[in-house]
């Protein structure tokens, strides 16, 4: 095959290869070339592991001849947040103080995405730990995102996001504490899917928030989550959060339409909350009207206000952290960049009572939202409230978020593709669901893509960078 | 709570921060003090809701 293999999807390239009209060596060599030629510009990998995913594409090719064939995810080349564990395989956190850390065995994960037959290309950039980043004081440069290098991709899955929007990987798994694997997809246009809290084991990834932790893919399309969700999803008795619900066919969930679908839209977030740039607004409205045109029935819904959500998540999340990384902050905090270590030891100075009791408000805010959801099938907002901005110092302070509210309730939420900003950077709807109604945030995000364009249009970087290569 | 004063925390939790970091890390804590009042100033019934973050396995 000739065309560009890196830019298909998983749906398009599980049934070349299923036919035997795609070989996983030839796209998983494409993938390493590529990588190769331009990621020195986008430092979206950590580490390439040119030799095993090779290895790994001969075996799948083998199988998939053999007659045994796994599953849409066989022969896909994918990466890895560098925060989940490898076996044998180096697994850093982005961190001079993990830089030597060699797990024993995959995240669980890891070891489902492998049975899947999935290809492992590489691990990815994050912020350090998945909190303390964009950061030039590691020992590797920060993710650039490929529709303008300039600007940040976003994170803490910053080199996931980047590499799929650049094709230098066909998926790759995040994380989202609060809402690090939907920013990023925001910010560089993709689909990225935080599920249901328990849907995913988290067990064998390096923690950052033992209650706020969600692991999750980003890929080019909602229907390729839908695919890696279902080789992630499922019960894990060895993750305490980790639920044991039955496992949907996500991919025949998606239903194509939005027919009758009841809309709620949490206006008063990005309107009065934390008011998002004009662009992003006209971005979600124009979203809105297309899910009208479809048959949606759009209204607004109240919540209590933003800030409410994100003080109660930075609470619990930099307590929980902070306990995660007490002895190392204490013994080596040299080893951390600068923003890791102030946004971790920050929690330091959270008193217990004041931890416990944003725990008892979690429960108040679940009950709320759950309650709104009584009546809407989805709710919507954008995912951030800016288009990616330039890399800059980060601000002292916490900045509020979109994507908080649905970590300290553990609803599920995607981010999709709505369209570009006046200067060619994507923006992003965020489409929420009832806890374990996955399915239903999916095949919305699905219909809304298929509905329109957005998805036709990749990084000009890309194709800039390729042909000064060739 | 002045520079010193927080430095002086920062010692008594065993944390050695370098000067420069200082005034950035003392404004997120203050931020995080701010969202401690919140949930500090939050009107609950002494009996409104058993924990829930206990559980035995089943």
């Amino acid at each position: 095959m000739t065309q560009d293999l890196h830019f298909l999807t998983i749906t398009q390239a599980s049934v070349l290869i299923r036919t035997g009209k795609l070989s996983p060596v030839e796209l998983t060599k494409a993938y390493l070339d590529r990588i190769h030629r331009l990621d020195g510009e986008l430092h979206a990998y950590i580490l390439v592991l040119g030799k095993t995913a090779m290895d790994e594409a001969r075996r799948a090719e083998a199988e998939i001849a053999g007659g045994d064939w796994k599953g849409p995810l066989h022969g896909i080349p994918i990466g890895l947040k560098d925060i989940y564990n490898t076996a044998g395989i180096a697994t850093t956190g982005h961190s001079a103080l993990f830089k030597d850390h060699v797990p024993n065995e995959d995240a669980v994960t890891v070891q489902r995405l492998r049975k899947a037959g999935a290809v492992i290309l590489g691990k990815l950039a994050t912020h350090e730990f998945a909190t303390g980043g964009p950061s030039f004081d590691l020992p590797w440069p920060p993710a650039r995102n490929p529709w303008n290098l300039d600007h940040q991709p976003g994170g803490s899955s910053s080199g996931s996001a980047a590499a799929v929007a650049a094709g230098l990987c066909m998926a790759a798994m995040g994380t989202d504490t609060g809402g690090s694997i939907r920013s990023p997809a925001a910010w560089c246009g993709l689909a990225g899917f935080k599920p249901s809290y328990g849907r995913v084991s988290r067990r064998g990834i390096l923690p950052l928030s033992f209650t706020l932790d969600h692991a999750g893919p980003l890929c080019w399309t909602t229907e390729d989550c839908a695919l890696m969700m279902q080789a992630l999803a499922g019960h894990d008795a060895l993750d305490p959060g980790s639920a044991d619900k039955a496992v949907p066919d996500f991919a025949s969930g998606l239903r194509g339409d939005v027919k009758g679908l009841r809309v709620g839209v949490i206006r008063h977030f990005f309107e009065t909350d934390l008011k998002a740039e004009d662009d992003v607004v006209a971005g979600l409205e124009s979203a809105l009207n297309t899910l009208r045109a479809l048959g949606a029935a759009v209204t607004d819904v109240t919540l209590s206000p933003l800030s409410h959500y994100n003080k109660v998540t930075s609470l619990i999340s930099r307590s929980e952290a902070y306990a995660i990384h007490e002895r190392y902050l204490t013994t080596t905090p040299e080893l951390y960049g600068e923003l890791g270590r102030r946004r971790l030891a920050a929690g330091a100075f959270v008193r217990a009572s004041d931890y416990v009791n944003a725990l008892r408000h979690r429960t108040r805010l679940v009950a709320e939202m759950t309650a709104a959801m009584q009546d809407h099938d989805v709710l919507m907002l954008p995912t951030k409230h800016q288009v990616a901005p330039p890399f800059r110092l980060e601000p002292a302070v916490r900045e509020p978020s979109f994507t908080q509210p649905f970590n300290v309730t553990g609803f599920p939420a995607l981010s999709v593709c709505s369209g570009f900003s006046a200067n060619g950077l994507p923006l992003s709807l965020q489409i929420v669901g009832r806890p374990f109604e996955d399915a239903q945030v999916l095949s919305t995000g699905d219909a809304f893509e298929k509905a329109t364009m957005f998805r036709a249009a990749r990084p000009a970087f890309a194709a800039a960078l390729a042909s000064a290569a060739q | 709570m002045t520079e010193t004063e927080f430095i002086a925390r920062l010692k008594e939790h065993g944390l050695v921060i370098p000067e420069t970091e200082v005034p950035a890390l003392q404004a997120f804590v203050e931020d995080l003090e701010r969202a401690a009042e919140f949930v500090r100033a939050t009107e609950r019934s002494y009996a409104e809701e058993p924990s829930n973050v206990f559980r035995l396995p089943s």
